[in-house]
């Protein structure tokens, strides 16, 4: 196993956009890769910060080209389409205002304003399908395993903390 | 494209970027088209003929429906999760569609397996029942078919109950009759001795009825607490691996602990809490009334107060318990964690570290205790003044009956004795909501265990397997713990009986799932698995799992003695037997040295062993049952050279004659085996003896030359 980071830098890497909204990766060394894509080492504390690239082998396997230590290093359009496919790896919603949380058989039913519009989930009320985000958010895991952001507790509004820490008090 | 033409048609719910958006997937014989209604993505369409394969590649918090094409993967679907049993379907259509089998679009439809088809509402497992569905009351009805065998009981509590408060409105009275015609009218002296006497047996009665109760409803509600975890434990033995993959040991824990005593609370609170608070409040009352209705109605002023005042202040209270005992479970786990590691810490020198986190959990603890305090230290007070005006109202309009004739000292002083406990029952009915969701919340998570079916079903027909010969062949098996992962995909072999077999692949290629599943943990999602040509769905785990000898890892021994631990799984076995076992697993030897021999108690986990005894041990468990089929899981990976020879001799007198699954990281141990699986990404990608595969120059030859690499070095650091 190869224990040295292969960093990936503006000089020995190029990036451009493939068919069908891929990636593709160009190595000074001659080595090139079609749909890249990226994940983020850090995805809480440094999003931007160490991401790491890979590609599927044709029998389907993931494999790691290397990593970008600072995606600010890249040039404006690289740095563009790799946040883009980053994004691509992540999804969630941003849980913007907390209308009611109802509790039912060992289920939370929550109705939420979201940054992508309202919406009402179910969240089996045991500790792993609450748990901590930054310092002070939680990310909330449905019955289905999409994803529900608080950034922060503290800037919910006092009835709507009081309503979310009735239930997610850990 | 006519309607016709379309053979399966879908819905995703984001576009690629992650908008939320409504993406249609029509799919004809020739074609599969992307078409976004709403959205930002465009419209595509793809020959099937080009399409090389399809593969759902899951992200965090959503997942992509991929095409291969010209030699790699493209995404051209976006999807939430909840989506995620809809495209998995699809895959399988589309590879039916391209291999000219049938095609069915309604089961793209149908709805999600984790939802219930009625109410929508998330079901536990795809087989549950739906606790929404369940109709009112079924909950209690289920709750007595706990407690049926001791109704009677109850229904004796009930009784005692009964009398017990008949006999609590007693003393009262007798005051009245005391004041009133001995001690103020002096009309009966002579009654003085006998009214004593009265109350004094009374008194005496009452807490005979009160013992009786409490030892009745303790005894009962400890026998159906008993029965209760019993039922939970052989439950929990009947269940697949993959409920312990999906809950956590922490949260069954619970169960059998909080939620269990539930029940001995239901018991207790039927003949100690609410039913008699009811049958106090209605004894008291009448005889409230009774001596005095109008002064009754005064004292039902504070009624309201007490009621509201105690709902708010518990509905408000009630989550702030939840945080400390949150805050006790943190601290407890952290201790935990850190004492029995206090080594590693004191070597990387981390005491300051540990002691910051201690101070934060111990600090939430603080903060947590001291709220509820504060609360209860201004309720407390608030209630007592409520009960007081109580009391003072009746010293008031009673006093002034008094003076005026209206009443006399006697009912005067009864009616103050009844107030007294007349308010403390009342509070306690005001919690009656609390106490009854907590106890409906803890029954659904008792019958929760009870309801699941174990993911790997046992035949209807019990199959009995005296003998096997060790024939093993996986027929196209894909199986994932999670289904929409695969990670045995479309695996088959054959392995002869008395045949030695080696399983290498890097760590995670799927090499412990084939054991897993032969073992009848787990059962794969397609194909299936045979012994000596009889399907393992038609074997019983029980019988299956007689005739396999498993040899994990990490061994895990028991508390108790060696012997103990040896006979695990026969345990009416001889003591030569024992010794015999021992002996092949080269452990006897070291067993003898130790002063209490094959008798020596064994700490938790087989504390006071070396990794090197607790395997051989191990091995000693698995020569004992004399196993039809022998499965060595990295058997030797976790001890030390020496051990490991000793060990290494044991196995191979082992394996002689019967048929053995080796998987090992050190290629050295499959030198002499009959045939080797390497095993990767799920899949078997070469097959064959040792020098075969050394001939093929393939996974398995850069495996050995890396290994044997590894070991030179090894041996320049030694010289």
């Amino acid at each position: 196993m190869n224990n040295k980071i292969e960093y990936l830098t503006p000089e020995n890497t190029k990036i451009e956009e493939g068919e069908f909204d891929t990636l593709n990766v160009f190595l000074k060394n001659g080595m090139s890769y079609k749909g890249v894509f990226a994940v983020s080492c850090f995805p809480i504390k440094e999003p931007t910060k160490f991401i790491s690239l890979f590609y599927q082998t044709p029998t389907g396997e993931i494999e790691e080209i290397g990593i970008i230590k600072d995606i600010l290093d890249f040039p404006e359009d690289e740095r563009i389409l790799i946040l883009e496919i980053l994004n691509k790896h992540y999804f969630g919603y941003i849980i913007k205002k907390i209308i009611d949380i109802k509790w039912k058989f060992g289920f939370l039913l929550f109705d939420v304003e979201t940054d992508k519009g309202k919406r009402q989930f179910y969240l089996r009320w045991q500790r792993s399908s609450a748990i901590d985000y930054k310092e002070k958010g939680k990310i909330l895991i449905d019955v289905f395993e999409d994803r529900y952001i608080i950034p922060n507790i503290e800037e919910l509004t006092p009835v709507e903390r009081n309503i979310f820490t009735k239930y997610i008090y850990w | 494209m006519r309607k016709e033409d379309i053979k399966l048609e879908t819905e995703a719910d984001l576009d690629l970027f992650g908008h939320p958006a409504k993406i249609k997937i029509l799919v004809t014989s020739e074609k599969l088209h992307v078409i976004p209604e709403k959205g930002f993505q465009e419209k595509v369409s793809f020959d099937l003929k080009r399409i090389e394969g399809f593969n759902l590649r899951q992200t965090v918090g959503s997942a992509f429906l991929q095409i291969k094409i010209g030699g790699y993967y493209v995404d051209i679907v976006r999807f939430t999760n909840s989506n995620r049993y809809k495209f998995s379907r699809l895959i399988t259509q589309l590879n039916n569609l391209k291999n000219d089998l049938p095609v069915s679009n309604e089961i793209l439809n149908k709805p999600h397996p984790l939802l219930c088809e009625k109410c929508g509402f998330p079901l536990q497992s795809e087989e549950s029942q739906c606790p929404n569905c369940l109709k009112k009351g079924t909950i209690f009805k289920r709750v007595y078919s706990l407690i049926s065998e001791h109704v009677g009981w109850i229904f004796v509590i009930f009784f005692l109950m009964i009398i017990g408060v008949g006999l609590s409105l007693v003393p009262p009275r007798i005051t009245k009759i005391l004041v009133d015609e001995v001690l103020t009218t002096k009309r009966h002296v002579e009654w003085l001795p006998y009214l004593v006497i009265i109350l004094i047996c009374a008194e005496f009665l009452r807490a005979q009825i009160n013992m009786l109760v409490g030892t009745i409803s303790t005894s009962v509600g400890t026998l159906i607490t008993n029965s209760l975890r019993k039922k939970l434990f052989k439950k929990l033995e009947e269940l697949s691996l993959n409920y312990y993959d999906i809950n956590s040991v922490g949260t069954i824990m619970t169960r059998f602990s909080s939620d269990v005593e539930a029940f001995h609370g239901f018991v207790t609170q039927a003949g100690q809490g609410f039913l008699l608070n009811i049958f106090m409040i209605i004894g008291i009352g009448i005889m409230l009334f009774s001596i005095n209705w109008i002064l009754a109605i005064y004292v039902m002023i504070p009624i309201p107060f007490v009621l509201i005042g105690t709902l708010i202040f518990w509905r408000s209270v009630y989550p702030k318990y939840f945080k400390v005992w949150d805050s006790q479970a943190k601290l407890s786990t952290f201790l935990n964690n850190v004492l029995s590691g206090i080594k590693t810490v004191k070597a990387f020198s981390q005491e300051e570290k540990e002691f910051k986190r201690f101070s934060f959990y111990a600090d939430k603890l603080k903060n947590s205790v001291r709220v509820v305090n504060l609360n209860l230290s201004v309720f407390n007070p608030l209630m007592a003044f409520i009960f007081s005006l109580g009391g003072l109202i009746v010293w008031y309009i009673g006093g002034k009956n008094v003076l005026e004739g209206k009443l006399t000292l006697g009912e005067l002083m009864a009616f103050l004795s009844y107030i007294g406990m007349f308010y403390t029952p009342l509070t306690n009915l005001a919690l009656l909501s609390t106490w009854m969701s907590n106890f409906t919340s803890a029954s659904h998570r008792i019958f929760e265990i009870l309801d699941t079916e174990p993911q790997v079903k046992e035949p209807k027909v019990y199959v009995k397997l005296p003998k096997i010969k060790g024939n093993i062949e996986f027929k196209n098996v894909t199986f994932g713990y999670d289904p929409y992962q695969p990670v045995i995909k479309d695996v088959s072999f054959k392995i002869e009986e008395g045949q030695v077999i080696g399983i290498v692949g890097k760590s995670g290629s799927g090499k412990t799932t084939l054991v897993n599943l032969l073992c009848k943990f787990y059962e794969p999602q397609k194909g299936e698995i045979l012994i000596d040509g009889i399907n393992i769905k038609d074997i019983p785990s029980y019988e299956l799992r007689k005739h396999i000898g498993l040899v994990l890892q990490e061994p895990f021994l028991f508390r108790g003695t060696i012997a103990e631990n040896i006979s695990y799984g026969k345990p009416d076995a001889e003591i030569e037997e024992i010794i015999k076992a021992a002996k092949i697993a080269n452990a006897h030897e070291f067993i003898m040295k130790m002063p209490n021999g094959y008798d020596t108690l064994l700490g938790e986990k087989g504390a006071g062993l070396s990794g090197g005894e607790k395997q051989r041990i191990t091995i000693a468990r698995a020569v004992l049952c004399n196993p039809s089929i022998l499965i060595l899981d990295e058997a030797t990976s976790s001890v030390d050279t020496e051990s490991e020879k000793k060990i290494q001799d044991a196995l191979q007198t082992l394996w002689k004659g019967r048929t053995t699954i080796i998987i090992a990281h050190r290629l050295s141990t499959l030198k002499d085996v009959d045939k080797i699986f390497v095993i990767d990404n799920g899949r078997i990608v070469e097959s064959g003896s040792h020098k075969e595969l050394m001939e093929k120059r393939g996974i398995y030859y850069n495996l050995i030359i890396m290994q044997s690499q590894l070991a030179s070095v090894e041996e320049v650091l030694i010289k």
